[in-house]
């Protein structure tokens, strides 16, 4: 009888030391992350708006570096790391940011700093089903952890609506404004992805997940950075009977419909067609839906195919059918540069361009520019800006940039136009605008003592008098108290 | 902003040194019953709604009220004051543009006892007016005087669209005073017509002053209404001293300058971009575009509220520097209506396997609350960017009766239809045209150039049959009265 108490004794002990030998496991491998932000002002470009500091749960990872989400070191001005179970703080610096796929890496002021800690490896595996761990610290450093379960592992558009990657959605209930701009979430030891959303709601938190950061450690790691490839076409599901007899395909079966091309893109350069059935890329049968069975992950989106199973420079065999016609073409995965785009998709880490004539700011239309009416800037925004955004493609040329007069800092130059907002400029002077650049050049050669600045639509055009352009500038720049009159990288 | 806006269809008031008397066998009471046409289910009737104004006899034994009184009217009855009997009336004339009807009487015994009120002069800024009518609060007659505060070109509400010459004044003018008159020294001086709500500002109403009531008793003399002739050029002012110069005006000189002529204005081929409008008719216009004309300081375009198709205009403009003088030959501009409330007819519709197909129209956009970019874009730029020109109705597929026939098809639901079969589809009646064609199938292309709709012909008739059946669609299409089809190019 006294043995047995004795042996229950035990067996409790040995769980009470288990727990406290991983959550000390736990703080050697991560750390406290703050991050001080601030945003360049679009709507002023010659402004920061206010800081915001943010704070998150850094892993440590091989070769003295911690690994964050790109949203915690977003337009960062100063970081630094704190130890969980000492306080001890070190300076750090943004090594490496990659915000279309939402990871960053940091890397302290003395790499000493990180010398006692044990390096976390990943897992790039995971299941449906698996009971993973979400990790959490409360300020006087005592874990939290919270056991979740994964139920889907789909793609899901990142968060700046540039990459559409895989994504692990995890049921689990999360403490709120903990740490919430970075939560690691491990299993048995090794951390499967890094928390970027969460629903509370729905009690659903969305990670960024191992392969996806692999692909970009890897990627980093090789020596230079190519970021994700894509295939450059978008597709719809087949599933209509009578659409698929129409296409030339078996009304029921396999293959989807090709919709969109991005022009430039790997998909364009091949000769892929909107029109296209996809039947398979490479060795994968392509369903109705637009899904193969992954190795790893069973049905996926083939975007996952051309994405992170795939890297810059690889090619991928496609098999489509086009007005009965069976074809194979070979596409180039690329990535696309933010530069490619015409509306570029995100601007961070640097000013906004610009540059004040006479009044009249003028800038590049760019998502972060939308951005400044809010996230749901797609219904608020001026709709002809956001037709900009949305029909990029078709209305400009890859590169080509819409340059737009944003406002007017009333002046003498300006009267009569001075409510002017949120036009494209198409040409000054006669010369075509086809980024901001152009404006200061063709700024340089007033006709008949004129600048006269072009826009496709009312106004048509106003006047500015060239010789006592400088002159205002000046008092413009005085009056409304601007630390410069234009800013071009 | 235009919610805000009330039509006063049931309220009024006068002063006491008018003639009480008169008026009082002028003024009438009207009850209608109307049916408002549901652009969602267009094959149904309507809702049913009733509401009472107010009108008043004039000469030809004829009745003036507000069209917003009597619109999409089914039955309507007078009262005279003092008289237990009801009377039913008809309308005569109706003008959505201005806001105003005239009704005839079946009984002539209507008539016996009546005067025929007369119409007087633009009133003078504070002067008294006294306003008639049988708004809320009460079954008698009601008089309220007022100063007139305002007169100035605004939106009537009725419409949504037109703006004309409008008067505000001071006296209390309530949800049926509508369609009463305004008098002052015993002369009609306006037709109440609108006002704010008591929660956006106090003691604004507003009448149709008696410019717009002459107008529209001369335009109907032909025993028809053509309503207003537009310019539809665009212009935008001159205050800016340097654009002035820039274009060549001397000091002293001054105008408006033409920014676009559409391909249906009046003035397409007369007027040019970059013409600066110097005078009208002999009136000259100034840098903000306005004109003095009966000691009114007005917009210019007042000059032309005033005509009639087919009458014209002189403009003394400068081109190219040199002046010159042009005549316009004055005529509607159909794009601008599809910015216009629809009102007295039934929603044009066509429906095919349960794929209802509708123009875009104003009412449109307020029945299915559109939030799509898209036809949001279309809409809104549907002048300015000539989409008119080559959709003069923009087809939209806006939602679907469902059954097997579309079973896939929910995701097309708001999109932009381009062609069937190859027929391009500019209006609602090609969409009819197309389908009355046999063939194996219907291959219908949406704007966006990606996956087609197609429907197999054989299943077509069945499915209609279950459609029309489950749904109980009493006609499959209604494509307007034959004479607005054929008058558009």
């Amino acid at each position: 009888m006294n043995s047995r108490k004795t042996c229950l004794f035990l067996a409790v002990a040995t769980t009470l030391l288990a727990t406290a030998a991983s959550a000390r496991h736990k703080t050697d491998a991560i750390v406290r992350v703050r991050v001080t932000g601030q945003d360049f002002s679009f709507f002023r470009p010659w402004e920061k708006k206010a800081p915001v500091s943010r704070e998150g749960l850094g892993v440590v990872l091989e070769g003295n570096r911690v690994l964050v989400t790109g949203r915690l070191a977003m337009n960062a001005t100063f970081a630094e790391l704190e130890k969980i179970d000492t306080g001890e703080k070190m300076p750090a610096y943004v090594t490496h940011v990659d915000y279309a796929v939402n990871l960053a890496l940091l890397e302290p002021a003395l790499p000493s700093f990180l010398s006692d800690m044990r390096p976390w490896r990943l897992r790039t595996t995971s299941s449906i089903g698996d009971k993973p761990q979400a990790i959490q610290f409360e300020d006087n450093g005592l874990s939290i952890v919270t056991d979740g379960e994964i139920k889907r592992i789909e793609l899901a558009t990142y968060p700046l609506d540039v990459l559409t990657l895989l994504s692990y959605r995890m049921e689990i209930s999360i403490a709120r404004n903990v740490s919430s701009y970075t939560l690691p979430v491990a299993y048995r030891n090794r951390l499967i992805g890094l928390v970027m959303s969460y629903s509370s709601e729905d009690r659903e938190a969305v990670l960024v997940p191992a392969p996806v950061i692999k692909h970009f450690l890897d990627d980093y790691d090789d020596g230079h950075y190519d970021g994700f490839p894509r295939a450059g076409f978008g597709f719809a599901s087949l599933q209509d009977p009578q659409l698929r007899r129409y296409l030339g395909v078996p009304a029921q079966g396999d293959g989807v419909f090709i919709s969109t091309i991005m022009p430039g893109s790997g998909a364009d350069q091949a000769g892929v067609q909107e029109g296209d059935v996809l039947l398979a890329i490479n060795e994968f049968t392509i369903d109705k839906f637009g899904e193969y069975t992954d190795p790893d992950f069973g049905h996926q989106s083939i975007a996952h195919l051309t994405t992170t199973r795939s890297h810059v420079g690889d090619s991928a065999m496609l098999h489509i059918v086009r007005e009965g016609e069976h074809q194979y073409l070979l596409v180039k995965l690329e990535s696309v540069p933010l530069a490619h785009y015409p509306i570029v998709p995100y601007i961070l880490d640097k000013p906004a361009e610009f540059i004040i004539v006479g009044g009249l700011v003028i800038e590049e239309l760019s998502g972060q520019y939308l951005n400044e009416w809010g996230s749901n800037w797609a219904t608020k925004a001026p709709r002809r800006l956001v037709h900009y955004d949305q029909h990029q493609w078709d209305l400009f040329e890859p590169g080509e940039r819409v340059v737009i007069l944003s406002q007017v800092l009333s002046s003498a130059a300006n009267i009569g136009f001075s409510s002017l907002n949120f036009l494209r400029i198409d040409s000054i002077n006669g010369m075509e605008i086809r980024q901001l650049p152009d404006v200061a050049e063709a700024l340089k050669t007033p006709i008949d003592g004129f600048h006269k600045i072009s826009f496709d639509e009312f106004p048509s055009y106003i006047v500015l008098k060239a010789d006592a352009l400088e002159a205002e500038n000046a008092q413009i720049q005085a009056r409304y108290h601007l630390p410069m009159l234009q800013h071009i990288e | 902003m235009r919610l805000l806006i009330l039509l006063l269809a049931s309220a009024l008031t006068v002063s006491a040194a008018d003639n009480f008397a008169s008026i009082n066998q002028s003024l009438i009471r009207l009850t209608v019953t109307g049916q408002k046409p549901d652009y969602r289910i267009p094959w149904n009737p309507g809702r049913r709604r009733s509401g009472s104004g107010s009108g008043f006899v004039i000469d030809g034994r004829r009745i003036m009220t507000n069209a917003h009184v009597v619109s999409n009217g089914r039955f309507i009855e007078l009262e005279k004051d003092g008289d237990p009997e009801r009377y039913q009336a008809q309308v005569k004339f109706i003008a959505h543009d201005c806001d105003l009807a005239i009704l005839e009487v079946n009984d002539p015994a209507f008539f016996e006892g009546t005067t025929a009120l007369d119409f007087g002069d633009i009133p003078a800024l504070h002067s008294t007016v006294h306003a008639f009518g049988y708004p809320i609060g009460g079954e008698r007659m009601s008089v309220t005087r007022g100063v007139v505060s305002r007169i100035e070109f605004r939106t009537y509400s009725h419409s949504g669209l037109d703006t004309h010459l409008c008067i505000q004044v001071d006296a209390a003018i309530n949800p049926g005073n509508s369609g009463g008159p305004v008098v002052q020294d015993g002369k009609v001086v306006g037709v109440a017509f609108q006002g704010y709500s008591g929660a956006v500002a106090q003691n604004t109403g507003y009448m149709i002053p008696t410019p717009v009531i002459r107008r529209f008793l001369t335009d109907i003399e032909d025993d028809s209404y053509e309503g207003y002739a537009e310019l539809a050029v665009e212009h935008s002012n001159l205050l800016n001293p340097v654009h002035r110069e820039y274009l060549g005006m001397s000091p002293g000189m001054t105008g408006v300058r033409v920014t676009d002529v559409m391909s249906v204005s009046s003035a397409a081929g007369v007027l040019e971009k970059d013409d600066v409008l110097m005078a009208i008719d002999g009136y000259p216009i100034g840098n903000d575009g306005h004109i003095t004309l009966d000691d009114e300081y007005v917009q210019f375009e007042e000059i032309i509220e005033r005509k009639f198709h087919g009458d014209t205009v002189v403009f003394d403009i400068l081109r190219q520097r040199a002046p010159t003088t042009v005549t316009v030959s004055l005529q509607g501009a159909w794009p601008y209506l599809i910015y216009r409330n629809e009102y007295d007819q039934q929603p044009r519709y066509v429906l095919f396997a349960g794929l209802l197909f509708q123009p875009l129209s104003r009412d449109f956009m307020s029945a299915y609350k559109v939030n799509n970019p898209q036809i949001k874009y279309l809409y809104d730029f549907y002048v300015t960017d000539d989409i008119f020109e080559e959709r003069p109705e923009v087809v939209i597929l806006s939602s679907i009766l469902t059954d097997q026939i579309n079973t896939y098809l929910g995701a097309f639901t708001m999109s932009v239809i381009d062609e069937i079969n190859d027929r391009k589809i500019k209006r609602i009646a090609d969409v009819a045209a197309a389908f009355a064609v046999s063939a194996d199938r219907y291959v219908i292309r949406t704007i966006d150039d990606g996956l087609p709709i197609v429907i197999d012909a054989v299943n077509v008739e069945a499915a209609r049959e279950r459609i029309v059946r489950n749904y109980r669609v009493t006609s499959e299409q209604y494509l307007g009265p034959e004479d607005l089809t054929n008058e558009q190019p």
